[in-house]
């Protein structure tokens, strides 16, 4: 069966559970107005023999009529409240508010509800959205002739791109075309009745006439037969809050798939749903929502009564699979665009905003690194000398492309280190890229636990590897470039004008690899950072500047993965490091603002800046 | 008598039921026009839209003038044979209007195509908006089209599915047909990638 039809089938056998699961719900009204009557004629009989038979019976009657009514009134009363006010109104009293008219953001949501109406066919509902929800979510709300409003959260505003947000609002568009706004009130109001009975077991919750009042005054409780009844009720509520729950995932799958339909897109919902998977695994602080507003919701983040089926079972059942490198990188992604909008929304420096981000540790890579170590490091133990020996040389050996057969044939490690190796290395290969970053460091700055000849030994490894390797990889620079500046840092040294060829090198390398937002007409240029401290040096360096070969220039070739080139950059990385630190320090900032500057880090850019952050600073 | 009680309900339920498949035919019908309609409203809103497009574009694009005067002049066309299918709703002004389209829509993607070198251009605050009015019209013409198959595909499987098929067949309620995907080549074609 063609990929195409399945989210027909999906509709179809959503459109037949829900109808059950309807019949079910009526079923459930009528069957407890019956458990009344059976129930109070029971305790009637227990409770005093004074009444006959057909009076107890009239009794009875009376009690469930009486419990049958107060469930229609509260129905009644929640249905008033629901649909006696425009459904706009309805959102102001939730907290949202009405979109912006000149707003970037807002206008492409504009378009988008458009769009889904047009392709469902249904009225444009009025929009409205969360300025305090930073989550993903969205609602659609029914009120007074058949108004529809919809409200889009803020964060679902700001995180997705266009088809993903086009998917969320196709999800809350077929909410509409399959009438689930008055379904979902209805339902509500009739638990509003389930929920009103019980009430009768606390007495003072209710009761307003002052009559009653004096009545309830002799009686500290309510009279047992009551309580009893209040705690029937309250079963039947919690059974109908099951149902209902019941009754909205089934509504949820069909408004998926309905979206689907209407998109024709399965990949925008996923990607959606995973982005909201990414929040919701790292706690991301949602706003509070009103509970009986929360089955409504795109996505429910609170966890009790399920009113939505688990994210993962909606990911899995358009073909999606969760993977947890792909979950943190998702997470890393928002929250560096998070703190983008922020700044831009501000019109704060961006640049200093963006500082923040990069030193702040509430990334997923150190988050990532953190849960890596629990697992890999105990953190009572410190790796004894052979097993971070080991280590090092598994990280430095798992960029340089080497298999162990080839290390082994030439004989670079002995057998008992090669194992020892071995295992660091699998484990490292197993870890995200990100984290190997931050673990080699980690294991780097225990270095000097290890004795000098040692360390010497190690690097005579590294060489020798370097050595039988013909090629070698960005990657592998930096962490020889790493282990270097642990290793042996820089003396200072004075003549930094000298520096020149060396600073246009590895400038040029490190915008080549980092200058990246998919747009390769542009050209960037690296800028000197404008700090007075530092305004000695900028002047020297913003001649250097000018000469770094701008990103996108046929004229600079790409580098090679050649190792001189390689070796030749490490000398000038070195050189670098072993200036003055005001003018190390300048060289830093220049780089620390470049990477700032770019929409996005890639994988190669992240390696450069963490590696030019510690040895400029 | 009591046959002929129980032959006239009989008889009038089988007319109940015969008028609500009626009912139901033309109240897809109906819905099926009225989804075509919107077709023609959104390309309305798509011609308006291209002279904004053009202006903002002639600031920076001073070299591309063939490129403008092409896409302003398949805009004019396509208005024009919009204007005669509206009038005459023959085949002939609808096969003109279909071809009127595919050649607008191809000056466009060259547009978009040329856009690209321009990066002043591109970071333009108004093109942006005006980028993303045309992305979201171009949409909304291909929902509207989408709509107007389901629409079709509903209305059919009314139409042609027993018993309603013998009301559909007395009362001249013919099948539809979908609109097609002119132009498969042009989707087919090369997809740019960059890094």
């Amino acid at each position: 069966m063609s990929r195409h039809t399945h989210f027909q089938l999906h509709l179809e056998s959503a459109k037949r559970i829900s109808r059950r699961l309807s019949l079910l719900f009526w079923a459930g009204v009528v069957l407890s107005a019956f458990l009344y009557y059976w129930l109070s004629y029971a305790l009637f009989f227990s409770l005093s023999s004074v009444f006959g038979q057909a009076q107890m019976r009239f009794a009875a009657l009376a009690v469930s009529l009486g419990s049958a009514l107060t469930m229609v009134l509260g129905y009644f009363e929640a249905r008033t409240e629901f649909l006696s006010t425009p459904a706009s109104r309805l959102m102001e009293k939730i907290g949202a508010k009405a979109l912006l008219p000149k707003h970037t953001a807002h206008q492409r949501a504009r378009n988008l509800v458009d769009e889904m109406v047009i392709a469902a066919g249904v009225k444009s509902p009025s929009l409205h959205y969360l300025p305090e929800d930073h989550t993903i979510n969205a609602f659609v709300i029914g009120g007074k002739n058949n108004s529809v409003a919809l409200a889009l959260s803020r964060g679902a505003l700001d995180i997705l791109t266009r088809d993903e947000l086009q998917a969320l609002i196709a999800h809350e568009i077929s909410h509409i075309k399959h009438e689930d706004v008055f379904l979902h009130s209805q339902l509500s109001a009739v638990l509003h009745g389930y929920y009103l009975i019980s009430t009768l077991r606390e007495p003072k919750g209710h009761i307003a006439s002052a009559a009653r009042e004096q009545f309830w005054r002799d009686a500290r409780r309510a009279p047992i037969p009551l309580i009893i009844l209040g705690y029937f009720g309250f079963i039947m509520h919690c059974i109908g809050r099951l149902i209902q729950a019941a009754y909205c995932r089934n509504r949820e799958h069909m408004a998926d798939a309905g979206a689907i339909k209407l998109t024709r897109n399965p990949q925008a919902l996923l990607s959606t749903f995973k982005k909201a998977y990414a929040l919701e695994q790292f706690k991301y602080a949602h706003w509070q929502t009103r509970e009986d507003y929360r089955h409504i919701l795109f996505i429910n983040y609170h966890a009790n009564y399920r009113t939505h089926p688990p994210l993962e079972a909606r990911i899995k059942r358009y073909g999606g699979r969760i993977n947890q490198h792909e979950i943190d990188a998702i997470f890393y992604d928002i929250q560096s665009l998070r703190k983008f909008n922020r700044c831009a929304a501000s019109q704060l420096d961006a640049t200093n905003a963006n500082l923040s981000l990069i030193s702040s540790h509430q990334l997923v890579p150190i988050l990532t690194l953190e849960k890596l170590e629990a697992q890999l490091i105990p953190p009572d133990s410190l790796p004894s000398d052979d097993a971070l020996f080991a280590a090092l040389i598994a990280g430095f050996l798992y960029h340089s492309g080497l298999n162990f057969y080839e290390l082994s044939m030439k004989g670079v490690l002995s057998a008992t280190l090669l194992n020892h190796t071995e295992q660091f290395y699998h484990g490292f290969a197993e870890s995200s890229p990100l984290a190997q970053l931050h673990l080699y460091s980690h294991y780097l700055r225990n270095l000097s636990t290890l004795a000098p000849e040692k360390q010497q030994l190690l690097l005579s490894k590294i060489h020798k590897i370097i050595d039988i390797d013909e090629s070698m990889t960005l990657y592998e620079w930096v962490y020889y470039s790493l282990y270097l500046h642990e290793y042996a840092p820089a003396k200072a040294q004075i003549a930094y004008q000298t520096s020149k060829d060396s600073f246009v090198r590895l400038a040029s390398m490190v915008l080549y690899y980092s200058a990246h937002d998919g747009n390769k007409a542009r050209s960037y240029v690296l800028n000197p950072p404008t700090e007075q401290e530092i305004a000695r040096f900028n002047q020297q360096i913003e001649q250097w500047c000018k000469e770094v070969v701008p990103y996108g220039q046929a004229s600079w070739q790409a580098p090679a993965e050649s190792k001189d080139y390689w070796l030749m950059l490490q000398e000038d990385l070195h050189r670098l490091s072993a200036l003055p630190c005001l003018a190390r320090k300048a060289i830093g900032q220049a780089f620390a603002h470049h990477f700032i500057r770019q929409s996005q880090l890639s994988l190669a850019a992240l390696h450069l800046r963490h590696l030019l952050q510690r040895v400029l600073n | 008598m009591a046959l002929f009680i129980i032959s006239l309900f009989v008889l009038l339920a089988l007319i109940g039921y015969l008028v609500k498949i009626y009912n139901q035919l033309i109240r897809r019908r109906n819905d099926l026009h009225n989804a075509f309609g919107q077709i023609d409203v959104q390309l309305a809103r798509r011609y308006d839209l291209i002279p904004n497009l053009i202006e903002v574009a002639k600031k920076y694009m001073q070299h591309e003038q063939e490129t403008l005067t092409a896409v302003i002049a398949a805009r004019n066309q396509a208005n024009q044979a919009r204007e005669q299918a509206r009038q005459s709703q023959d085949k002939n002004a609808m096969q003109s209007l279909m071809q009127a389209e595919n050649l607008l829509t191809r000056s466009l993607q060259g547009l978009a195509l040329t856009v690209e070198n321009y990066p002043d251009l591109k970071a333009d605050q108004q093109m942006r908006e005006l980028q993303e009015e045309i992305a979201s019209t171009e949409n909304r013409i291909a929902f509207a089209r989408q709509h107007y198959n389901d629409s079709v595909t509903e209305f059919n499987n009314t139409a042609e599915q027993f018993p309603n098929n013998i009301i559909s067949r007395i009362f001249n309620f013919e099948a539809q047909q979908w609109l097609n995907i002119e132009n498969i080549q042009s989707k087919r074609e090369n997809i740019k990638v960059s890094f």
